[in-house]
């Protein structure tokens, strides 16, 4: 690259290589080089400011619910990303990938009591699928392909990329192409008919089988699927909260 | 939908049933109620992408750790047809003896306004509920006929959620209808966010079901604390179409008669340049039926109010 770049712009420059164009967020100052970076480095992602830390959280929810696409939040440090905790905890309890972007102090503060410091890697430990602390500018493109990759897989859920502001304010001299380092992040085999041919014998012999569809039904795309399913084998289908809609409405079966 | 507040024919089918088949379910307490006696009588298949979902709950008799729609298609290819004309008509039956009912006269209740937006957005707009009573009506009378259309709180239960995150998919999907079902009380915990969708001029549609009480707890004090209310009452509320507003783009509405419901719920379903606040006030007195005890088994549902003391709840919250 001939210009000189910093990691919030880094940041953005791979939010937009990622398909993001909105982020759902409120500004402070462990956050200003990221904001900043919405300015000079992107005019494909809008920012979409909220009035509170947990609105923005809800809404990058929402988001992600009704397009399947990640949502993306960013706050600032402290009090800021502590407002994003129930939010986080709600996608995490139903399976919804968010990315919550949290400014942070500088590094040499980190530990001090420092001027809205908050350990929110810690805080929301039990509420995140996966979370990372940025210790180094160049990190910046790889831990967000990293944070979106585990947050849209497997079983999706939310994922906190905590960037303190010397990290984001530092020069970016790093590669946008360095390979994730997921080697512990396995993902299941597809299944083959060797698995499935025991559930198919048992739902052929059951007398009063009923399908129970729940979020996951939802989230894989599996609506096509379970509908010819049940219609093949004549099983009633019923759903969880969530599940719901999974099955589209049906005059054929008498589906509860 | 089966669980706390199913419906009373899909409850007793799983109550009757000898197979239960979970696709993408973690088999949540809301769902399931006594652990000990869900499906005791069934043979439990569990295909889940989550291997710790595997006997959290329930024990499985099948398990299959996959991408639920793979393994679907396998099935789909493999499958050979079968009729069960017998189960069908049983369970047909049970769906004309139970149906989920409202009263139509008297005063407004939540259920009415609900499947009049449901009637005039022809089940097709994009739904996002708050928590509490208002959500367990939505789920039952906004028959959403696509997934991606429901959103709703369910693992968290969290208050608040439901404007912000209609804020959210209205963002996602400009040409869509969303339609935000919020009580009084969750409603006014992230209602700051008036500001976001009058400046992004979104044309979200806010129903306010305000009953002036947190309905969901009050409907426990009265079930099993002797009616003793206690930490419930909403008063204070603010005027919300005034509030709605006074925000710079909003158009706010009114209604608290039955018979204004359909002029009111068209009257802000065509309003679209930018939010509209549709502010219903029902009766308090409803509660949701069916209802599982927390944590009672599915045999224990009431379809209409107990006339007995009922004991506390102690397998969940």
């Amino acid at each position: 690259m001939d210009t000189e770049i910093d990691g919030a712009q880094a940041l953005v420059k791979t939010l937009e290589d990622l398909g993001v164009e909105y982020i759902f967020g409120y500004s402070g100052g462990a956050a200003i080089p990221i904001f900043d970076a919405l300015v000079t480095a992107t005019d494909k992602i809008q920012l979409i400011m909220s009035r509170h830390e947990q609105g923005a959280a809800h809404m990058a929810d929402g988001y992600a619910r009704a397009t399947g696409k990640p949502g993306v939040v960013l706050v600032t440090s402290g009090p800021g990303a502590g407002n994003t905790i129930t939010g986080l905890m709600t996608a995490h309890m139903d399976s919804v990938p968010i990315i919550v972007l949290s400014g942070q102090q500088i590094r040499p503060m980190l530990g001090k009591d420092a001027f809205q410091e908050a350990d929110i890697f810690n805080m929301t430990m039990p509420v995140t699928k996966h979370s990372y602390l940025v210790m180094e500018t160049n990190d910046i493109p790889r831990i967000t392909r990293e944070a979106f990759h585990i947050a849209s897989t497997g079983r999706q859920g939310p994922v906190l990329i905590d960037l303190p502001k010397d990290v984001t304010s530092g020069a970016f001299d790093g590669s946008f192409d360095e390979p994730m380092r997921l080697g512990g992040y396995k993902q299941l085999l597809p299944p083959t008919k060797e698995d499935i041919t025991p559930i198919l014998e048992a739902l052929k012999v059951a007398k009063q089988p009923v399908i129970l569809a729940g979020h996951g039904a939802l989230l894989s795309g599996a609506a096509k699927n379970l509908r010819q399913l049940a219609e093949e084998l004549d099983i009633p289908v019923t759903t969880t909260l969530l599940g719901k809609g999974v099955f589209q409405k049906l005059t054929i079966l008498a589906s509860v | 939908m089966i669980g706390m507040h199913g419906t009373a024919y899909a409850n007793k089918a799983i109550v009757d049933a000898d197979l239960i088949f979970s696709i993408g379910s973690r088999f949540d307490d809301r769902i399931i109620g006594k652990a000990s006696e869900f499906g005791k009588n069934a043979k439990i298949l569990h295909l889940d992408i989550d291997v710790s979902e595997f006997g959290k709950m329930i024990k499985p008799d099948l398990k299959l750790a996959a991408d639920a729609d793979a393994a679907l298609q396998i099935m789909v290819d493999l499958a050979e047809p079968q009729k069960r004309v017998e189960w069908n008509t049983k369970l047909d039956s049970y769906r004309k003896d139970f149906p989920l009912t409202y009263k139509t006269t008297g005063d407004l209740t939540m259920q009415q306004v609900i499947s009049e937006v449901y009637k005039q957005t022809e089940g097709k707009a994009v739904v996002s509920t708050d928590v509490g009573q208002h959500q367990m009506w939505a789920a039952q009378f906004y028959k959403s006929d696509h997934g991606d259309n429901w959103l709703s709180s369910g693992g968290a239960g969290t208050m608040g959620f439901g404007f912000p995150a209609g804020i959210g998919a209205q963002v996602g999907r400009p040409e869509d209808t969303v339609v935000v079902f919020a009580g009084d009380g969750g409603f006014q915990m992230t209602m700051p966010e008036l500001a976001t969708a009058a400046i992004n001029k979104l044309p979200i549609k806010i129903v306010v079901l305000d009953n002036k009480y947190l309905g969901m707890v009050r409907q426990w004090q009265e079930m099993f604390y002797e009616n003793r209310e206690s930490g419930v009452d909403l008063e204070g509320n603010p005027n919300f179409v005034t509030l709605a507003e006074s925000y710079h783009g909003i158009k706010g509405f009114h209604v608290d008669r039955p018979e204004d419901v359909t002029s009111a719920v068209a009257q802000m379903l065509a309003y679209n340049d930018g939010p509209a606040l549709l502010h219903a006030e029902v009766t308090k007195n409803e509660n949701v039926f069916p209802m599982i005890p927390a944590g009672a088994p599915l045999e224990d549902m009431l379809t209409e109010p107990p006339h007995h003391k009922m004991d506390k709840p102690t397998g969940s919250t």
